[in-house]
């Protein structure tokens, strides 16, 4: 390091590889589990793409898992560098393709609501997360309602900022928290799209590898699940 | 992400290709996205003098804070090519610009603010109150109506939400690609965002008025103006539809 490198303040490049190295450090098993679960994911959505959408309901049906997949990865993208807010804002927007898919799949005369300009008409979330099921429905509310209260500037994200704040520092920061907290929403949010969404968990069901690895990550879940925060 | 895609290539090799791409075709306009961000926390760093901020400009200072968090990470997800993540990301910062820039307007909101559970304006009414009650003023209704409503489509659902993922003959894309136009349209609300948060800062705090700081804003603002100029020329971006 130069001496003009040691005067200066550090960019945000270089804080972001700080936080990274130490997220990677400190709580490997929870990297290595987004890792797993959104490898799986993308087995399952790649092995979709050689099947021939054949309605207009089964089209946006794979679009949304395939945006909810891209959402997730993004969130992967962001978590150790320290960006939970912005992670969460963006398994928000999966937890939305999961429901919309999972919808449609069960209502498709309403499949047009989605390919119309106006993203507000679809209908709205909290009517379609009935369709769930009792237990479906309360986990996908409680996920979404916790991933709310941190993506817009209110009550306690605006705390947490304000906090930041108050030390001088506005930059992205490890938080041993955050980070299980997320990484255990985006494997749940895997697990139960592939279990749920039926075209998806037929894609599972009919190869053996991912059957195999999808009883794995199962597994792991629940013991990681259990690990004291 | 080690998992083999389709072409034989992993996630990390479209994001590297995609990453080279960005730089190597928009280099000027990646400098500069870096110059704005970089500003903001410039910004903070002469603010740490401030001993004592009141109520107000802790706020704001918060909300700065937070959107230049979500533009950050936002940039660092457009270069990869994750382009509808970046730009939805983006509708958050400029959440946190339009409740900055209300609370300027209406002080007496702070608390309501700080509650989780008190009814507050959704960001279309927000804009909508503070175009009225400025109609003269640029900032008040920024980039003409249904900004918000535009980054929209790319946070819930729909068609633009899901398109990144399909290529032109609509099967699913295996890992992100380069994509000019998506490009564009991010810089051109992240470059506009970044703009209205430097301004936002030097309105909240009378010390950073007639600074260096504050010429350097101008500069990059005038820099962004001549982009989105040539890009408007160019026919270039993706426009609000």
């Amino acid at each position: 390091m130069t001496e003009e490198e040691v005067d200066r303040p550090p960019t945000l490049q270089e804080i972001e590889r700080r936080v990274s190295a130490e997220a990677l450090r400190r709580d490997p098993e929870s990297d290595a589990m987004v890792e797993a679960a959104l490898n799986l994911f993308s087995e399952a959505i790649g092995q979709l793409a050689s099947l021939k959408a054949t309605t207009e309901r089964d089209c946006v049906a794979y679009w949304m898992v395939a945006g909810e997949l891209y959402s997730l990865v993004g969130a992967y993208r962001l978590l150790p560098l320290g960006y939970y807010r912005q992670a969460a804002s963006l398994i928000r927007t999966a937890l939305e393709d999961f429901l919309s898919c999972s919808y449609i799949w069960k209502h498709p005369e309403k499949t047009k609501l989605w390919l119309q300009p106006k993203w507000n008409l679809i209908p709205k979330f909290r009517k379609m997360h009935g369709d769930l099921g009792p237990e479906l429905s309360d986990w996908w509310q409680g996920r979404y309602d916790m991933l709310c209260e941190f993506a817009h500037p209110r009550g306690r994200a605006l705390a947490q900022i304000a906090a930041q704040v108050r030390r001088g520092a506005l930059e992205p920061y490890f938080d041993g928290k955050h980070f299980f907290a997320l990484s255990h929403v985006i494997v749940e949010t895997v697990l139960c799209t592939l279990a749920v969404v039926p075209f998806l968990n037929g894609t599972v069901s009919q190869s053996d590898s991912l059957t195999r690895e999808f009883s794995r990550l199962q597994e792991r879940f629940q013991t990681w699940s259990k690990r004291p925060a | 992400m080690p998992a083999q895609l389709p072409h034989g290539s992993t996630w990390e090799d479209r994001e590297r290709a995609v990453h080279r791409q960005a730089w190597q075709y928009h280099s000027d306009e990646m400098v500069l996205a870096d110059d704005l961000l970089s500003h903001l926390m410039r910004g903070f760093r002469e603010l740490e003098a401030v001993q004592s901020p009141n109520d107000a400009q802790e706020l704001t200072l918060t909300l700065v804070g937070g959107a230049a968090n979500f533009l950050r990470s936002a940039h660092n997800l457009a270069l990869d090519g994750y382009y509808v993540q970046a730009l939805s990301l983006a509708r958050n910062a400029y959440e946190y610009w339009l409740a900055g820039t209300w609370l300027n307007a209406s002080p007496q909101d702070a608390v309501r603010l700080r509650q989780e559970s008190a009814d507050w304006p959704s960001p279309s009414d927000m804009r909508e109150a503070l175009a009225q009650d400025a109609p003269d003023d640029a900032d008040a209704a920024p980039a003409g109506e249904g900004l918000y409503d535009h980054l929209s489509r790319f946070t819930h659902p729909s068609s633009a939400s899901v398109s990144g993922a399909l290529d032109s003959k609509g099967t699913l894309r295996s890992g992100p690609f380069y994509q000019r136009r998506r490009l564009l349209t991010f810089l051109d609300l992240a470059y506009e965002t970044a703009t209205l948060l430097h301004r936002l800062l030097a309105q909240s705090f009378p010390s950073l008025q007639d600074s260096d700081w504050s010429r350097r804003s101008d500069e990059l603002a005038t820099k962004v103006a001549a982009w989105a100029a040539r890009q408007a020329a160019a026919g270039e971006g993706e426009g609000e539809q």
